[in-house]
Order: structure tokens, then C-alpha cells, then sequence
């Protein structure tokens, strides 16, 4: 096996739930078209392996290629995690019940928030991106980045009606 | 209520791929072609960054450097050129025995005058330094345009460097050395006169401050050359006598103290009784009949010499006045070598005379030659060239009398050789204006030929029945005189029909001469048959062969 094939394939072990869960939170719940896009953007960005510097992180390289995949995928039609747009409420491996009803209430409150502060905070805090990482993906300054999480947070917490503790 | 807004995003799952999907993106991961391998981005630090604009504008530099210094084609008024000469000022500073300056200066006037000849092969105007005092001097036709005018120069620089190598051969010890040296100089500075002086005949006649800028750096150069054969001789002199250091030759001191525990006080004894000699000599020359102005000349420099001596002397530069009081030695014993040849002052004075004569003689030809086609020509315009330069010639001649008078011989022949050239140039001015009228008269005919006209059917001109060939070639080399015809010189047998000469009148009128249209002299050779053909001073060229 190549070395650079088997290289990205060790990338893939660790990324692969993480770009999966990615396109999963941002397609609607919808599982196919996740799994599809996920296998997509690992094709492409293997074929793109060269590009890639080894001395840099590869989490903000390979969600950099997922988000302009998924920009690509809805061709300018924003992406939506509405509860209202979804098939079907998803039954993510080995949920229970009551963690299930936590959650569907968490999501209907961060659904008030505008689209562009919903991505960044499930950037944050369901992707595990760091503010560096989320710049690099959304192609801002680090900065900015972090003023916005901030105000996102601010907005989330006026919604829940509770001060919440960054 | 308070709690951290990771425990909000607590209940959210984070779903993992079904175990089919991630065999499957496996499976296509290993199927795929593979990519090449990533290259690592190489980041260099900030040093070797700036080593590496270093290196590259060091290289950059150096290449420029480098042609410039070594390309002959790089001349004064290039950009390039003051690199050039700042780079050859370096390199002079590293000569430090008096052979590698020696050696260095006459380099450079090689140099210089390898840069002249390709100024002389480019034409090159004096434009492309400074239009304005330039042109103002062309039109004036004898101002001093040669303050910027790159060969006028390059000519001054040539001189100059061979006078600085002599300067240095002194300042050698060895008369072997000397003898060696002082034998390579003299063959380069043979050279170099002889340079001049084809540059000096190819340079263009409209620009006559160039040409006295030429006829001074020959001038330098052979004062150089003069100088270096008698450093030679007292040399060869010394050797015979067995002194192993000739480099105060001119300063009899056996046994006195050397150069170099010489004291102020010494140099300052020897500045009076240098000061002295010259004096001494400067009374000789009014007894003397030889070629006192020559000896005059130098003598003036060395009480220049004296007195900057004495300046540097009195500024505490002991080592410069002791410089500049050999220098005043030499010159001053070269002025008392012409003075003690009256015999060879007669000799070069007839030379001086009949150089003079003759070339009076030639222009006293060439303006009969220029009123004979001053009458013949419709139009004087066109001679108004040739007229300019027969005055310059005059004047010329006049400085060479009064050189001669002076007798300042080589003032005299200086001005005696410009006027020659400037006769020759006047004659090719005439030469192209008879050839133009030619292909006027030419192209008349053919244009009369298109339109149907028979040359018989056309007027006859004044005094020529345009039946047999002999008048027919009057007609032609007569020019059509205004009076009507007067006969100017023979000429070869020309065309058929050129007997329509009236017609020629204003096709010369508003055409610029051109200096290299014709050849020299009134001999002509018929390239096809060989055969040559003797003019009289009229210098008609035959139409056709």
C-alpha cells in the first residue's frame, strides 16, 4: 500500500464520523445523503492528498472541503437543521428516550437562531472545532471568529432565558 | 439559572457511519487512483528569506556589473557606463606597484579606445547625452559641443590615460624594467596615434569640435609618446652606467639622501633650484632658433608643475610635491632636448611649411571647383555645406600660419591636417551633390519617357545642338550654366537624351548633402571593366558607363 494511501486512510479512521456527523446535522437529518456526501468529500479529498500540508492540521482541511462540498451539494440553497423540514426525527445510535427528548428540545431552541450562528456553534461545540480550526474552515479570521461564537452564545442564552456560562 | 454551554449541546448525538457505508468508502479509497505524495510546504525562516533576495540581487548585480565592465559596447551616455568607470576606479585602488598602474592605465586607454571606435561605428549623435548645448553648437557649426559630445570625450579620455601610464614608468626602479615597460608603451601609443587618426578622418565633419578634440588627444598622446622615449633613453642610459634605481634619474644626487627620507626642506631646495633651471631655460629659448615654441610649451608646464609642487609642499603633502617636482624634471629636460636640436627645428619647420602649402593648394582647387558648380547648379543651397566648411578651412589655415610664425610647430600642423580634412570632407559634399543632380536628372528622364515625350522632341539647350555625343556630354557637364552654357570639365560619355539639363535645375534645389555618397579624388574606376578614368578638377562623375 502506498504510503500516502495508507496515510489518508488513517485520517479517514479519525475523521470519518466527525465529516459524517457534519453533513448528518446540515442535510436534514437525512442519513443516506449524509453517508453520500461524507464518501464523497473523502474521494476528493484524496485525490487532493497532494495539496494537503503534512506539517498542518487535517481537521480543518478535509471540514474545509466538506463545507464547500455542501455549499456545492445545495448549490447556494442553505443548508437547514429545522426540525419542521425533516423526513423524520433521526434515532442516532444508542439514544435513549429521555436523552432523546433533552435533545429535541435543545434543538428547537438553538433553531431559532439565525442559520450562519446554528453552523458556527454546532462548529464549536458538536464538531469539536477550535476557533483557529473554524476560521480556517469558514475562511475568517480567528478574531471574528470568535466575537461571533461569542454573540451566537449570547443569542442562544437569551432564547433559553437562563445566563449561560461561556 | 447558570450552566455551561457545553452542557446544552450534551444530549446532541454524533452519529457514526453505518459499518457498510465505511466499508464501502474504503473499498473506493483503495480503488482510487493513487494521488501523488503530498510535498511539504517548505516555509523558510526570515533569514534565509533575506539570504536569499541577498544572493539574488548579489547575482543580479554582478551579471549587470560584469558586462559592463567587460563589454566594450558599453560606452559614455549608456546608463552602464558610470558602473563601468566606477568599477575601474576599484580596481585601480588594488594597483599598487607602479608596474600594475602602469600596466592598468594603459589598459584603460586601450579600453577608451576600443569604446571610441564603437562610438564611431554607431554614429553616434551627441544627442543622446545633451541635445540642447549640442545642437547648439552644430548649428552654429564651430561652437564647443565637444564639453559633452561622447567621442570628443573619449578621445580626451584616451590621452589622459596614456599620460597617466607615463606618469607612473617614472616611479620605476629598474631600468630593465623600464627599458621593458617604456617599449610596450611606445608600441601601444603608436597604436593609439594611429587610432586617432583614422577616428580623426571617419568622424563626421559636421561636428568640427570633434575633430579638434581628436586632433588634441593626438596631440597628448604624442607629447605621452615623446615623454616615454625620453624616460627610455635615460634609462638605457642609466643601465649603461650601472645605476640599479633609476627612479630620480632627473634629480643628479649621487649619494644624497633617497626618496624616501627626503624632508620638506630638501624638496623645498629642490623646487628653487628646479624653478631656477627652468628659468635658465626659458633664456636660452629666446636665443635659440629651433623649435622653441614646442620647448616654450613645455616649459609653461613645467612652471606648472613647479608651482603645484610648491602648493602641495607648503599643504604638508610632501610625497605629492616631490611627485609633481619629477614630473616638472622630465618635462623640463625634454623641452631643453628640443631646444638642442636646432638642426631638426629647420627640418620640421619645412615640414611644417610645405604641409601647409600644399594644403592651401588643395582648397585654393577645391573652392575653383565649388564656383564652377556653384555657376552650373540651379540652385547654391545645396553647396551651402561646402561653402561653410571652405571658410572653416581658411581659418584653419590661418592658426596654422600663425603657429608656424609662432613656431609652435605642432600647433601649426594640428591646424594644417584639420583643414585638410576639412577639404576632403568639402570635396564629398561637392561629389554628392553632382551624383544627386545625376539621379535627378535621371529620374527626369525616365518620367519624360513614360509620358511619351522623345528627347528630341524637347528644346535644345542653350549652346548645345544635341546631335553627336560630344556635345551631348557638354550639355551634361555643363550643367546649364545660367549665363546660358559655359563648358565645365570633361567627363565620361553619358545616356542617351540628357541634353534636357534645364530641367534638372529644380530637382537639386532642397536636397541634404550626404557625406558618404561619392568616393574620394577624380579617379574612377569602371567596376565592370576596370578601366580608369582621370578627371580634372571639376570631378564630374560619368552618369553611366
Amino acid at each position: 500500500m502506498p504510503l500516502d494511501q495508507e496515510a489518508f486512510l488513517r485520517y479517514y479512521e479519525v475523521f470519518n464520523h466527525r465529516i459524517y456527523t457534519y453533513f448528518w446535522y446540515r442535510t436534514g437529518f437525512r442519513r443516506e445523503t449524509a453517508e453520500d456526501l461524507t464518501q464523497e468529500v473523502f474521494l476528493k479529498a484524496f485525490q487532493a492528498f497532494a495539496s494537503f500540508d503534512c506539517q498542518r492540521s487535517f481537521a480543518p482541511w478535509i471540514f474545509r472541503i466538506a463545507h464547500n462540498h455542501l455549499v456545492n451539494h445545495y448549490r447556494g440553497q442553505r443548508p437547514t437543521i429545522s426540525l419542521e423540514e425533516a423526513p423524520e426525527l433521526p434515532a442516532p445510535n444508542r439514544i435513549d428516550v429521555e436523552h432523546r427528548m433533552e435533545w429535541e428540545r435543545a434543538l428547537r431552541h438553538l433553531d431559532t437562531l439565525p442559520s450562519d450562528e446554528r453552523d458556527l456553534l454546532l462548529l464549536r461545540y458538536v464538531d469539536q472545532l477550535t476557533h483557529d480550526e473554524i476560521a480556517d474552515v469558514v475562511g475568517k479570521r480567528t478574531i471574528a471568529v470568535r466575537v461571533a461564537v461569542h454573540r451566537a452564545t449570547k443569542r442562544l442564552r437569551a432564547v433559553l432565558g437562563e445566563k449561560v456560562d461561556v | 439559572m447558570k450552566r455551561r454551554i457545553e452542557s446544552f449541546f450534551a444530549p446532541f448525538p454524533t452519529p457514526t457511519l453505518s459499518p457498510e457505508r465505511d466499508r464501502q468508502i474504503r473499498a473506493a479509497l483503495l480503488a482510487a487512483p493513487t494521488p501523488t505524495m503530498p510535498v511539504p510546504s517548505w516555509r523558510p525562516s526570515i533569514v534565509p528569506r533575506f539570504a536569499l533576495a541577498f544572493a539574488a540581487v548579489l547575482i543580479a548585480v554582478t551579471s549587470v556589473s560584469g558586462f559592463a565592465y567587460a563589454s566594450s559596447g558599453v560606452t559614455r551616455g549608456d546608463v552602464l557606463y558610470p558602473v563601468k568607470r566606477t568599477i575601474e576606479r576599484v580596481e585601480g585602488v588594488w594597483q599598487r606597484t607602479p608596474i600594475a598602474r602602469v600596466r592598468f592605465h594603459s589598459k584603460l586607454a586601450l579600453r577608451r579606445f576600443a569604446e571610441l571606435e564603437m562610438l564611431l561605428g554607431q554614429r553616434v549623435t551627441t544627442d543622446r547625452v545633451s541635445f540642447i548645448p549640442v545642437a547648439r553648437a552644430a548649428s552654429s557649426g564651430y561652437g564647443n559641443g565637444s564639453r559633452h559630445d561622447p567621442i570628443s570625450l573619449t578621445a580626451s579620455d584616451v590621452a589622459w590615460e596614456t599620460s597617466a601610464a607615463v606618469a607612473v614608468v617614472v616611479e620605476i626602479a629598474d631600468p630593465a624594467v623600464v627599458k621593458e615597460v617604456t617599449t610596450v608603451l611606445i608600441e601601444r601609443q603608436e597604436r593609439l596615434e594611429d587610432g586617432l587618426m583614422r577616428a580623426a578622418r571617419a568622424v563626421g565633419i559636421e561636428r568640427v569640435s570633434r575633430v579638434e578634440a581628436i586632433a588634441q588627444a593626438i596631440e597628448g598622446v604624442r607629447e605621452a609618446s615623446t615623454t616615454t622615449r625620453v624616460v627610455a633613453a635615460e634609462a638605457a642610459a642609466a643601465a649603461a652606467r650601472g645605476v640599479r634605481d633609476v627612479r630620480r634619474t632627473p634629480l643628479p644626487r649621487p649619494g644624497g639622501p633617497t626618496p624616501q627620507s627626503l624632508d620638506a626642506v630638501t624638496i623645498k631646495q629642490k623646487i628653487i633650484e628646479e624653478r631656477s633651471e627652468a628659468l635658465a631655460l626659458g633664456d636660452d629659448l629666446g636665443a635659440v632658433d629651433g623649435e622653441s615654441g614646442d620647448a616654450a610649451r613645455l616649459l609653461r608646464r613645467v612652471e606648472q608643475k613647479i608651482s603645484a609642487a610648491d602648493v602641495a609642499l607648503n599643504a604638508g603633502d610632501a610625497e605629492q610635491a616631490h611627485r609633481l617636482l619629477d614630473g616638472a624634471i622630465v618635462l623640463r629636460k625634454n623641452a631643453k632636448h628640443f631646444v638642442k636640436v636646432p638642426e631638426r627645428a629647420e627640418e620640421r619647420q619645412r615640414g611644417v611649411q610645405e604641409d601647409i602649402v600644399a594644403v592651401r593648394e588643395d582648397l585654393a582647387d577645391a573652392e575653383e571647383r565649388l564656383e564652377v558648380l556653384r555657376d552650373t547648379l540651379s540652385t547654391s543651397e545645396s553647396l551651402a555645406g561646402a561653402s561653410e566648411l571652405v571658410a572653416v578651412a581658411h581659418e584653419k589655415l590661418a592658426e596654422a600660419a600663425r603657429g608656424l610664425a609662432a613656431k609652435e610647430y605642432d600647433r601649426a600642423q594640428t591646424h594644417a591636417a584639420t583643414a585638410g580634412l576639412l577639404i576632403d570632407r568639402m570635396v564629398k559634399e561637392m561629389d554628392g551633390v553632382v551624383e544627386r543632380d545625376d539621379q535627378t536628372e535621371e529620374a527626369l528622364e525616365a518620367d519624360v519617357e513614360r509620358e511619351g515625350g522623345a528627347p528630341e522632341e524637347r528644346p535644345a539647350p542653350t549652346g548645345a545642338s544635341g546631335e553627336d555625343e560630344d556635345d551631348d556630354r557638354v550639355d551634361r557637364d555643363v550643367r546649364t550654366p545660367k549665363d546660358g552654357g559655359t563648358a565645365g570639365g570633361a567627363a565620361e560619355k553619358g545616356s542617351a537624351g540628357r541634353e534636357g539639363s534645364e530641367s534638372r535645375r529644380g530637382r537639386v534645389k532642397g536636397q541634404r548633402e550626404s557625406w558618404d555618397a561619392m568616393g574620394d579624388g577624380a579617379t574612377v574606376v569602371n567596376p565592370e571593366t576596370g578601366v580608369r578614368i582621370e578627371f580634372d578638377k571639376e570631378y564630374l562623375r560619368p552618369l553611366a558607363w
